[in-house]
């Protein structure tokens, strides 16, 4: 059986794993890495909710990370999507290049 | 005359000329120059009809209730009570209706020459639609009983004068007196503006003591003073004011300096020369008839607060009679027949204003409106004769005119005797007012001959321009080709020339010597305050001997000009060429300088001035407006920075503020400490 | 257990910079699949047996095969150095900074669990029973030995039903609504996945004028 004392490591580490995917975000300019980076925070968060679904005894922690896990695979098939077709009409696949945004 | 009657009265006699100014502005483009012509004259030909209904009205009314006091609507009223209360209201009595006749009277008369005068021009529609304008502004200040509506009649009258001089917008030195006589008038309208001020700060009209039923040691029960902006209000308690303090001699004095830049006195009178630069029938109109003389009436209206300022009145009446000889003085050598003209109005102003400064109101009204006659008649058979010789004005390229044009000859020649003060009008009311400066006025009798000197120039100008223009061989093609006037620039001309002709003779009737007419007829309005007439009135005997003194100078300046110009017998050209008399004709000629003293004293260094703060200024205030606008492009070119277009940036920016989002909340709710 | 757990975290976190800090992107994709993977076994170790294995079929299974084939299919050997200099990279280490700093202050005051709170209410937390309130009527169920009992479902209510019984007995009755709308997003995703790369008429690569801005969305012709 775990420790309570556990805890507040568990939460520290989902939140150690989240600014370090929101760091990959900021410093990477591979599309695809700052896509996982992005990946890495939502595992974070899911760590998180387990963290607690345990540590309350509840099952709506898990329920939640589920749907997040759903959402998150979805969001990778579309996203991966959209960067084959950047990369596809000839574009860099970097970040600082597709800066259209500014227009 | 009862109350609504009066306001009807004075409601038409305001609007009709108003109406006139709309219709032939607004719809003359439209409907052509027969509907102006018809509109522009019928409106006045009105406003002269009601002019006279009120005239019956006032003549008819028991002594006493001859003055009607109207109010048509409150305009402002800031204070509770009446602390600041414009009333637009408007005085009916004798005064004012003596001055309606005259506006609308005469006023008629050079409409009806003006269809004839305008007969070629493109402008007519504009032109009648500044003319009844005029009217309408005029009568307004005449009318007007409330210091705000006087000041708004006031400053009309100085608009419509601008856009009548210059009405030929296309000549530049039109337009430059049209602005020299704007510019002059607005010194006359601050100084008019300021005594309004003082007046309404200064008269009191309650008295200071307390009513014995009222307990007035309780402050607010008895109002200390009530203040007003009411002119029969203020004439009444001009006594508040202060005999002869200093206050009331500055206003006064404010007073005077705006009836000097409206009648065109010294030192305000440079205007008027130029003001010859437009339509004849305006200089008749406004520069001989009605709008110089508003300084007179002004004079006249507010005679409560000049009886009680001796020091005032007495600076006006030598202002009155120093222009008098000064303009006369000028009048000698100008060869332009407008401005021979113009110069005499402005001596004989000289001469009312004098009146009215020497508390002789009657007398100075009764100048006016003789004066209003022949010197109408005078401009419009000048008119006639400019027409006639294709718009040439210098009188030396004209002569023999008197075969050529037979009834303004004559007209001219009547309306000249009554300018010079012999057998017809002028004789009377300059005489009058003369004889009263025997007696009156500052250093007695000095203005009195001052006076009578007067009257020589005038004989010898008046004669000259006649002589110069009508007598003699023609002296161009022009002149040879002369022709009389349309009958419908004839009419008003002899009509005018009948009216000086006898109006003295009337007027003069039922007493061959003394007072007349008019002075029985304005006397209540002077004496209403409770004040009597001040001036005193010369005896049978001194009367007679100013008169025949005053009469025999006329004559001798009459004289001296029939021989000179008229019958060629004298020549005094060698003698004015000589060394040292030759500086006479020629300050004479320029005018005594005065234009080129302004000129270097005023306008230079003021443009100096302008140009100087402009040069020290324009660039501040550029760098305040640029630097306004820099500052603001500068705040922005920071933010616009955010803007980069790259995802890693917008990204650095939520997790900046996420981080900084969470801490201050767990700051914000205590877990950190 | 706690040894273990503490073993998992350091590896998880190890793998995560991993992830952030390598310079091809297929090595970052491996240590996705690394880090994943020891998620699950926390999730195993934290009693959610269901979630164990679903992270490990769909991220593991999935989402990162679905990466390393992208990669592999793009631009296999695109190399990137991140700038030490860029000053992302200071603001990216103050934000771990702080984050974990509030949280760990967050967690270990306490905040979590109110160890005097024994009604329900809004101002302390609670645990909701599993399978429903009837089985934590009281507090005097729980096991002395640990005051708490944390990090333990209530034995009677696993073993009656089992993690995967009890987490789909919330799905489908509690949380019906969002399971049926993200099989719908899961659909439109899809379909949108299928429409935003299916191929125009003119081929697949490009080249486009220097300077120009081209934004080629889907379904222009030339």
């Amino acid at each position: 059986m775990l420790s309570q004392a556990m805890f507040p490591w568990i939460l520290l580490t989902a939140a150690y794993l989240f600014s370090l995917g929101a760091l990959g975000v900021l410093i990477r300019r591979n599309p695809l890495v700052v896509f996982m980076s992005i990946e890495l925070m939502l595992n974070a968060v899911n760590l998180a909710l387990v963290g607690y679904s345990s540590f309350l005894s509840s099952e709506e922690g898990q329920v939640f990370a589920f749907m997040v896990i759903v959402v998150a695979a979805a969001e990778v098939v579309v996203g991966l999507g959209l960067l084959t077709r950047v990369f596809s009409i000839g574009r860099e696949l970097d970040v600082d290049d597709l800066d259209e945004l500014k227009r | 005359m009862s109350t609504s009657t009066a306001a009807l009265l004075a409601g038409l006699v305001l609007l009709l000329p108003l109406l006139g100014s709309a219709l032939c502005g607004l719809l003359g483009p439209v409907l052509g120059r027969r509907f102006v012509n018809l509109a522009g004259t019928l409106s006045i030909a009105g406003a002269f009809a009601v002019t006279l209904v009120i005239f019956a009205e006032i003549l008819g009314a028991a002594s006493g209730h001859q003055s009607v006091t109207v109010t048509f609507w409150n305009w402002l009223n800031l204070g509770s009570g009446s602390n600041l209360n414009v009333d637009v209201s408007v005085t009916l009595d004798q005064l004012s209706v003596l001055m309606l006749l005259v506006i609308t009277g005469v006023g008629l008369l050079i409409h009806v020459y003006s269809v004839g005068y305008m007969e070629h021009d493109e402008g007519v529609a504009r032109f009648f639609s500044y003319m009844n304008f005029f009217i309408f502004s005029m009568v307004l200040l005449v009318l007007a009983a409330n210091l705000i509506i006087l000041i708004i009649g006031w400053a009309a009258v100085a608009l419509s004068s601008y856009l009548l001089i210059g009405f030929w917008y296309e000549r530049t030195s039109a337009v430059v007196a049209a602005r020299k006589a704007m510019i002059t008038q607005i010194i006359g309208d601050v100084a008019l503006v300021i005594a309004a001020f003082l007046l309404f700060l200064n008269v009191r009209t309650v008295p200071p003591t307390c009513p014995p039923n009222l307990v007035c040691a309780l402050p607010g029960v008895f109002p200390q003073h009530l203040y007003t902006l009411s002119i029969p209000q203020i004439l009444t308690h001009a006594s508040s004011l202060g005999a002869g303090s200093p206050l009331i001699t500055l206003i006064c004095i404010l007073l005077a300096v705006g009836a000097f830049a409206k009648s065109a006195q010294f030192p305000l009178h440079t205007w008027l020369p130029d003001a010859m630069e437009g339509p004849t029938p305006v200089s008749a109109l406004i520069h001989a008839a009605t709008m110089v003389t508003a300084g007179v009436y002004l004079i006249a209206r507010f005679h409560a607060l000049f009886d009680i300022a001796p020091i005032a009145a007495g600076m006006v009446a030598c202002v009155g009679m120093g222009t008098a000889i000064m303009a006369g003085f000028i009048a000698l050598t100008q060869q332009d027949i407008k401005r021979v003209i113009a110069y005499s109005t402005m001596s004989q102003i000289g001469l009312m204003i004098f009146a009215v400064g020497i508390g002789a109101y009657a007398a100075g009204m009764y100048q006016f409106l003789l004066h209003a006659f022949f010197k109408a008649l005078l401009f419009l058979a000048a008119g006639n004769v400019i027409h006639a010789v294709h718009d040439e004005q210098d009188i030396r390229e004209m002569g023999g005119l008197q075969s050529r044009m037979r009834v303004t000859a004559i007209s001219f020649l009547v309306g000249s005797l009554a300018l010079a003060g012999f057998l017809f009008a002028g004789m009377f009311s300059k005489e009058d007012l003369l004889g009263f400066g025997l007696l009156n006025g500052p250093g007695t009798p000095a203005l009195y001959i001052v006076g009578i000197v007067v009257n020589v120039l005038t004989g010898l100008y008046a004669f000259r321009l006649y002589g110069k223009t009508f007598t003699g061989e023609p002296r161009s093609e022009a002149a040879r080709h002369a022709h009389e006037a349309p009958s419908v620039m004839l009419w008003p001309v002899v009509i005018l020339a009948g009216l000086s002709a006898v109006a003295g003779w009337i007027l003069q009737w039922p007493v061959a010597f003394g007072p007349h007419l008019i002075n029985t007829f304005l006397s209540p309005v002077f004496t209403s305050s409770g004040s009597g007439p001040i001036a005193k009135a010369p005896g049978l005997d001194l009367g007679l001997v100013g008169f025949g003194i005053g009469v025999g100078c006329s004559l001798v300046g009459i004289g001296f000009g029939v021989f000179i110009w008229w019958r060629r017998a004298l020549n005094p050209a060698p003698f004015f060429a000589l060394p040292g008399v030759r500086l006479i004709p020629q300050l004479s000629r320029h005018k005594l300088y005065f234009d080129e003293i302004y000129d270097w004293t005023l306008v230079r260094p003021t443009r100096a001035l302008a140009k100087g703060v402009r040069k020290v200024g324009d660039p501040v205030m550029d760098s305040w407006i640029k630097g306004v606008s820099g500052v603001a492009s500068d705040f922005s070119a920071v933010f616009r920075t955010l803007q980069s277009g790259l995802i890693r940036d917008y990204a650095s920016y939520m997790v900046f503020f996420a981080v900084a989002f969470t801490v201050a909340v767990m700051i914000a709710a205590g877990l950190v400490k | 257990m706690n040894a273990l757990m503490a073993v998992l975290l350091i590896l998880t976190a190890i793998s995560g910079l991993g992830v952030v800090f390598s310079r091809q992107a297929i090595y970052s994709a491996l240590s996705l699949v690394l880090t994943v993977g020891l998620l699950a076994v926390v999730f195993l170790v934290l009693n959610a047996q269901f979630l164990f294995v679903v992270q490990l079929i769909v991220y593991a299974g999935a989402v990162v095969v679905l990466f390393i084939f992208i990669i592999a299919l793009l631009d296999p050997a695109a190399e990137e150095r991140p700038r030490l200099t860029d000053p992302r990279l200071l603001l990216g280490v103050l934000a771990i900074a702080g984050i974990c700093t509030a949280v760990y202050i967050a967690a270990s005051d306490g905040i979590t669990y109110d160890t005097a709170c024994t009604t329900q209410s809004a101002s302390c937390m609670h645990a909701y029973a599993v399978g429903g309130a009837a089985d934590w009527t009281d507090f005097t169920e729980r096991p002395a030995a640990d005051p708490y009992n944390t990090f333990g479902f209530p034995e009677n209510a696993v073993n009656r039903a089992g993690n995967v019984q009890t987490v789909a007995n919330q799905l489908f009755h509690t949380y019906v609504l969002p399971f049926e709308i993200t099989s719908l997003l899961l659909l439109v995703a899809a379909i949108g996945a299928v429409y935003l790369t299916r191929r125009t008429h003119t081929g697949v690569r490009r080249l486009p004028p220097a300077g120009e801005m081209v934004m080629d969305g889907p379904g222009e012709d030339d």
